[in-house]
C-alpha cells in the first residue's frame, strides 16, 4: 500500500516526498500522515489507493485513524469495496478500478484538468456532493414498475416503461454533469454522484393519461442540452437506419426510449430548464405496440 | 424485487464446450465476467434469466461480446424478449456468425387478455412456432404477439440469412 496524492499542490511535492519516504509501510505508522494532510486540507481532499496487497483489516483501520475525508482510488474487489465502504466512515468516494468505463472516465476527467488548484477543487466539490445511491434509484424504478404492472398491458411492458424510467433519469444525470463547468461525470462503484445547488430541482413524474403511460423528467438547472442527441435521434426517426454497435453510442438511452415511446416530447430551455416527456402506449398486444411510430417533438 | 434484480453469471466447462448462463438486470451493476481463450470449440450463453437490459447493459453486453475468443462456435438459448427487442433496435447487437438457438415468443389470448410465454427454436433462421397456441390460462387459443419477420430480424442478421435493414 502507498499513499499515493494525486491532488496536489505543486509547491508541497518535496515535502510529501520526504514525509512519504519517512512512512514508509503504512500500516502503523500511518497515524502521521495527519501531519501530511494539514497541508492539504485547505486544497480539498486527500486521494489514496488501495490493493490486493494490503490487508483489509489494517487499511480500515488506517481509514478511519485520518480526520480528514479520503478519496480512494481501489483495486479490490467488488466485495472488498463494499466492506471498505462499510467499515470506513470517512471515505467519501471509491474509484473501483475493476470497473473500465467508469474508471477510465474518471482518469479521463481528471486528466483532461491541467491546474492542479483545480483539481483539489473538484476533489472539494466531490466531498460535498449529496450523494444519491443507484439503490435509491433502483427503488424508484421498482416503483414505476410496479404502478406499471397494475395498468393494462402486455406482460413485457411493465420492464420496458422501467426501461424508460432509468434511461430518462441517467440520461439527465450524465447530460447535465457534462453540461456544467463544475461538475464532472464521475461514477464511484455503484455510485452515482449528482451535484445540485441548493435552489436546484431535479423531477422525476409518472402518471396514466390512458391510453399512456407518461413519464416527464424536469429540471430547473437550466443545464442540459442535447443537441448531439437531438441530432442522433432525429437522424433515426427520419430514416430506416439503426444506431449500431460501433457506433459511438451516444445518446444511446434516449435512443432505447425512442424505440419504445409512442411521443418524446423535449421542452429545452437553455440556461433555465428543460423538461422530457416520454408517453408509452399501454398495449394489450405486443403486436400493436411493435407496430407503432414514434414521434420527436422538440 | 431485490433478488430478482440480482445479476448472476456462472461458467461451466465441459471439456473443450464451455456453458454460460447470465440472469437478472443487465445493468450498471452487472460485471460480465471476461472468458479466456483457452481452447474452446463451443460457447453456449443461455439469457434465459435476462429480465432487463438498459443501456448501461448494452453497452456492458457489446464490450463482453466484443471481448470474447475468436474462432469459436457460440449459441445463444433462450432469449427473452427483452433481449430480442434490443438485438432489432442496435443492428451488431448478436455478433456475426452467432447462432440464436431459440428465442421466447409471446402468445396473446383474445379471451381473457392473458400473455403466455413459450420458447420457439430459432437455429434455421425461422421462428419455429405454431401461429396459435392455448392459452395458459383460460385454455382458448392464443395467438402468435409478434410478427416473425420483424421479430428474426437481428437474428437474421447474425445468421448471415437476411434480416436487418
Amino acid at each position: 500500500m502507498t499513499l499515493h496524492l494525486a491532488i496536489q499542490d505543486p509547491s508541497l511535492t518535496a515535502e510529501i516526498s520526504t514525509l512519504a519516504q519517512s512512512l514508509g509501510q503504512i500500516g502503523a505508522t500511518y497515524k502521521s500522515v495527519k501531519d501530511l494532510n494539514l497541508a492539504l486540507i485547505k486544497e480539498g481532499a486527500v486521494v489514496a489507493e488501495v490493493n490486493e496487497a494490503e490487508p483489509l483489516p489494517s487499511f480500515c483501520a488506517t481509514m478511519n485513524s485520518l480526520t480528514v475525508p479520503v478519496i480512494l482510488v481501489s483495486t479490490l474487489s467488488r466485495a472488498q469495496n463494499l466492506v471498505l465502504l462499510k467499515s470506513c466512515p470517512n471515505l467519501k468516494a471509491l474509484c473501483d478500478r475493476h470497473s473500465r468505463t467508469l474508471s477510465e472516465q474518471l482518469r479521463s476527467a481528471l486528466g483532461k484538468v491541467t491546474s492542479e488548484k483545480r483539481k483539489a477543487e473538484l476533489a472539494h466539490w466531490l466531498l460535498e456532493s449529496e450523494v444519491l445511491n443507484s439503490g435509491q434509484i433502483h427503488e424508484l424504478l421498482d416503483k414505476v414498475e410496479n404502478l406499471a404492472k397494475q395498468q393494462p398491458g402486455f406482460s413485457n411492458l411493465p420492464k420496458l416503461i422501467r426501461t424508460v424510467a432509468s434511461e430518462l433519469i441517467r440520461n439527465l444525470i450524465i447530460a447535465g454533469s457534462k453540461s456544467r463547468e463544475d461538475q464532472i461525470p464521475l461514477n464511484f462503484g455503484q455510485t452515482i454522484i449528482l451535484n445540485l445547488k441548493e435552489s436546484e430541482k431535479i423531477l422525476f413524474r409518472c402518471r396514466v393519461e390512458a391510453p399512456y403511460f407518461v413519464l416527464q423528467v424536469s429540471d430547473s438547472t437550466g443545464a442540459l442540452n442535447y443537441p448531439e442527441i437531438f441530432n442522433k435521434l432525429h437522424k433515426y426517426s427520419l430514416g430506416t437506419e439503426k444506431m449500431a454497435t460501433g457506433d459511438d453510442l451516444i445518446g444511446l438511452g434516449l435512443y432505447l426510449a425512442y424505440n419504445i415511446c409512442s411521443e418524446l416530447i423535449f421542452d429545452v430551455r437553455p440556461g433555465a430548464a428543460s423538461t422530457i416527456t416520454a408517453k408509452v402506449l399501454l398495449s394489450k398486444k405486443n403486436r400493436d405496440f411493435d407496430s407503432q411510430k414514434t414521434s420527436i417533438q422538440l | 424485487m431485490k433478488a430478482m434484480r440480482l445479476f448472476t453469471f456462472t461458467a461451466t466447462a465441459t471439456g473443450k464446450r464451455l456453458e454460460i448462463k447470465i440472469a437478472g438486470h443487465l445493468d450498471e451493476e452487472s460485471e460480465m465476467k471476461i472468458v479466456q481463450p483457452t481452447g474452446f470449440d463451443e460457447i453456449e450463453i443461455n439469457l434465459s434469466g435476462v429480465r432487463i437490459i438498459n443501456s448501461c447493459g448494452v453497452r456492458q453486453w457489446i464490450r463482453w461480446v466484443g471481448d470474447m475468443p475468436k474462432n469459436v462456435r457460440y449459441q445463444l438459448v433462450g432469449c427473452p424478449k427483452i433481449f430480442v427487442d434490443s438485438a432489432n433496435m442496435i443492428s451488431g447487437f448478436i455478433p456475426k456468425g452467432w447462432i440464436v438457438q431459440s428465442v421466447e415468443v409471446p402468445y396473446f389470448c383474445e379471451s381473457c387478455e392473458n400473455v403466455t410465454l413459450s420458447r420457439a427454436n430459432t437455429a434455421s433462421g425461422v421462428l419455429e412456432t405454431p401461429p396459435k397456441m392455448p392459452c395458459s390460462k383460460c385454455d382458448s387459443h392464443a395467438e402468435l404477439d409478434v410478427e416473425p419477420g420483424h421479430y428474426l430480424s437481428a437474428i437474421k442478421a447474425a445468421h448471415g440469412s437476411g434480416g436487418e435493414s
